[in-house]
């Protein structure tokens, strides 16, 4: 899938968009200039993973919403099975690091009623907004006018979910469930890797009984490879697994705040993480960095070999599919303690039992949301 | 699109130095040593913790 | 009525003697704060130990003692003699008893001796030493301390005459008597009482207070949250060398809650010294102690809040050389 069309025929040579690749460059170098200054190099390996992430993404047009729709809709399940391919690498580093080395933790969530409900909202929201965590980041990266509208409300619903976890949280759940809890960090990566290859039949064999591929194309495995190596490097150099839509919380947070809005009484946000990254510089939250950095990745790599931005607006009705479906992301990300990233890559390759749930009751969300998709004028494909 | 771009491109780059330049500082390497008892990478605690 | 007669004389005769033991005691009492003229009435006093703490701090030493200092003054370097020392990383801190029982046994001071404590009297830096010096003599039991008001430059701007050469100290036995509550450690200033009834009282430049500079040997800039800024400097008249006049010092402390304990600090309980001397000792306000790990102590572990109005700009700006 890809939101960013070329809209001349391939007879045109390949020319750079010089302004955008620029201020992408620009940007950049700023952020890691300003982290460097701070005395922190770990936050510019942030900012440059995530440069990667946005330049591997946009080059491998590497969905996560379009392969899941494909999937439930013709059950072509190459682009799915693709997607495994990141979290099996990442795995590989993330269990047993975050079992073995204090300083270095996983991706861990309660199971409960906030996982659930938040991974099916999430998952409704992503097949109107024609993107997820990752793909909104690389889409906005790479042109679309469209996802910047799906973005700003993706920030916005973040907010409002940070208002709304504290008390979806005292529903109650049991405690997170990681491999490597009971069978160590090399039965846990064991554990974890079979998952993922058990998900990986199963979805074959759905495929297989529709008449579908399984097999990921070539971007999907090159792409997968890539990604999930520079997930190893974000990891290392964060601390926990890549996420993105902690940083959006923060984003929406911290402007609200400045138009005057007040979280002193917000649970959320007294909480020492989230409390600390209202109060401190944006530059100092993991997720920012990898978001910053692979939004300047996708946009400098996207103008790299055409004109930048060059589709016109969509439709109305896709343009309102993108707030809602924004609004729901955003929403559904804080209660399902992240996105397809966070939670479903993240989640799984922490050796985490909560992001097989989430992907599950996101699967669950995205047949919803496909069904919707007609409402605003957007195919079902 | 692509003025809609610039505006929001350099907006943005103006918001996030200026958060930068304007958060407080102590003058030491930050380590995220308040985030003990976290669960989920968000901070939000474990139900048995709360 | 003539039962009454000779009680009536000896109340009367007992008056007389008060009286008359009143006038002549008020040149002897303690006084914090002695002037030049005063020390120059009792230079010779059988029990005064006229004490010169000239040191690098104010740009002086022993080689300056040497040169010129007031007739009869011993000297000691504040800075090098051992009035303060480094425990546990954390330097400047009060020494122990017994190394303060040799230090100030070694200068010829014992539990009766009035010290007359003798600044260089060029800045309320300087002061502070004296201050310093004045609150170490206390917390150990030395009661009966001065500082000279103006120090050697009062002296040497009046006109006296000055000496030169080396007094050799006498040395004689101390016994020291740890007078805990002048001095308050780390663990005083984190408990829970403290945070709710005492004040706070940081004598540094607002410029410290606020965290635009810092002191070399502190980790981080800012303040101990909740604190009140007084810089020592206030208490200070640059222009004569000398402390305020009583009227302005007590007004410029009136800015300080009324009641409740106040625990004075700085970078290293140097200018805190000061803040002290003013409030406890010229003052009179009970319960005021320094607390002598001050920021340096504070900021060695990351653990410990602060507060601050530095940003990254004002480190932006430091790296470029253009700030601190």
């Amino acid at each position: 899938m890809s939101t960013a069309t070329i809209s001349a025929p391939s007879v045109v040579a390949p020319r750079a968009d010089y302004l955008f690749v620029s201020i992408a460059v620009l940007a950049t170098a700023i952020l890691v200039a300003l982290v460097l200054l701070d005395g922190q190099p770990a936050s510019a390996a942030l900012v440059l993973g995530g440069f990667g992430l946005g330049v591997a993404f946009l080059k491998a047009e590497f969905s996560y919403a379009a392969s899941w729709r494909r999937f439930l809709t013709r059950g072509e399940a190459g682009g799915l099975i693709g997607g495994l391919i990141v979290i099996a690498i990442a795995a590989l580093a993330v269990v047993p690091v975050a079992s073995l080395w204090p300083g270095y933790g996983g991706a861990i969530a309660p199971l409960g009623p906030s996982l659930i409900i938040g991974a099916f909202v999430f998952g409704v929201g992503m097949q109107l907004g024609n993107g997820c965590g990752s793909g909104t980041l690389y889409t906005v990266g790479g042109g679309s006018g469209r996802m910047l509208i799906t973005l700003a409300f993706f920030i916005i619903g973040s907010v409002l979910g940070s208002l709304s976890l504290p008390s979806f949280l005292a529903l109650g759940g049991v405690d997170p469930v990681l491999a490597a809890n009971y069978l160590g960090p090399w039965g846990g990566l064991a554990a974890t890797l079979a998952s993922l290859v058990v998900a990986a039949v199963i979805l074959a064999f759905v495929a297989k009984k529709r008449g579908a591929n399984f097999m990921p194309s070539r971007n999907y495995i090159i792409g997968g490879i890539v990604i999930g190596l520079l997930c190893i490097g974000v990891f290392f150099a964060g601390g926990h697994p890549w996420s993105v839509t902690f940083g959006y919380t923060v984003w929406g947070a911290k402007i609200f705040q400045s138009l005057g809005f007040d979280f002193s009484n917000a649970a959320f946000w007294q909480w020492p993480g989230p409390k600390h990254a209202l109060e401190q510089s944006v530059l100092s939250d993991t997720s920012s960095l990898t978001d910053f950095g692979m939004i300047f990745g996708a946009m400098a790599a996207a103008a790299a070999t055409k004109r930048f931005a060059n589709t016109p607006w969509p439709p109305i009705g896709s343009l309102l599919a993108a707030a809602v479906g924004g609004i729901l992301m955003g929403w559904g990300a804080r209660l399902g303690f992240g996105c397809n990233i966070g939670a479903f890559v993240g989640g799984v390759a922490s050796g985490s039992l909560h992001g097989w749930v989430w992907f599950a009751m996101a699967l669950a969300g995205s047949i919803v949301g496909i069904r919707l998709r007609p409402l605003f004028g957007m195919s079902r494909e | 699109m692509r003025k809609v771009y610039i505006v929001v491109t350099l907006a943005a780059i103006f918001a996030i130095v200026g958060n930068h330049l304007m958060s407080p500082s102590t003058g030491r390497a930050v380590s995220p040593e308040d985030f003990a008892g976290a669960c989920a990478p968000c901070g939000a605690p474990c139900p048995s913790v709360k | 009525m003539r039962k009454f007669f000779a009680p009536f004389v000896a109340a009367g005769l007992s008056a007389l003697v008060s009286l008359g033991a009143t006038f002549t005691a008020s040149a002897a009492e303690p006084q914090p704060l002695v002037s030049v003229s005063w020390l120059k009435q009792h230079l010779d006093d059988q029990n005064l130990l006229i004490l010169d703490i000239r040191s690098a701090i104010d740009g002086g030493g022993a080689k300056a003692y040497e040169e010129a200092h007031i007739p009869r003054s011993v000297h000691s370097d504040y800075d090098k003699a051992g009035w303060r020392v480094t425990r546990n990383d954390v330097p400047f801190m009060l020494p122990t008893v017994a190394e303060l029982e040799k230090l100030i046994g070694d200068i010829g001071i014992d539990e009766t001796t009035h010290v007359v404590v003798v600044p260089a009297g060029v800045s309320f830096t300087d002061f502070g030493s004296a201050a310093r010096t004045y609150w170490t003599l206390k917390v150990v039991g030395v009661n009966n301390v001065s500082i000279l008001d103006g120090g050697v430059a009062a002296w040497k701007a009046a006109g006296l005459p000055l000496e030169n050469g080396v007094k050799k100290p006498s040395p004689t036995i101390f016994a020291a008597t740890l007078n805990e509550k002048l001095l308050s450690r780390l663990e005083d200033v984190t408990t829970s009482e403290t945070v709710k009834n005492a004040t706070l009282l940081d004598a540094r430049p607002a410029s410290f207070f606020n965290g635009k500079e810092k002191a070399p040997n502190s980790k981080a800039y800012g303040h101990i949250p909740g604190a009140v800024n007084l810089d020592s400097a206030s208490f200070y008249d640059a222009a004569t060398n000398k402390l305020k006049p009583r009227a302005e010092l007590a007004a410029l402390a009136a800015q300080l809650p009324a009641r409740g304990p106040v625990i004075a600090y700085c970078n290293t309980g140097h200018w805190a010294a000061t803040d002290w001397f003013v409030l406890h000792e010229l003052l009179g306000r009970k319960d005021v102690s320094l607390y002598d790990g001050s920021m340096v102590e504070w900021t060695a572990k990351a653990t410990r809040p602060i507060a601050s109005s530095r940003t990254k700009w004002d480190d932006v700006l430091k790296v470029l050389g253009l700030g601190s």
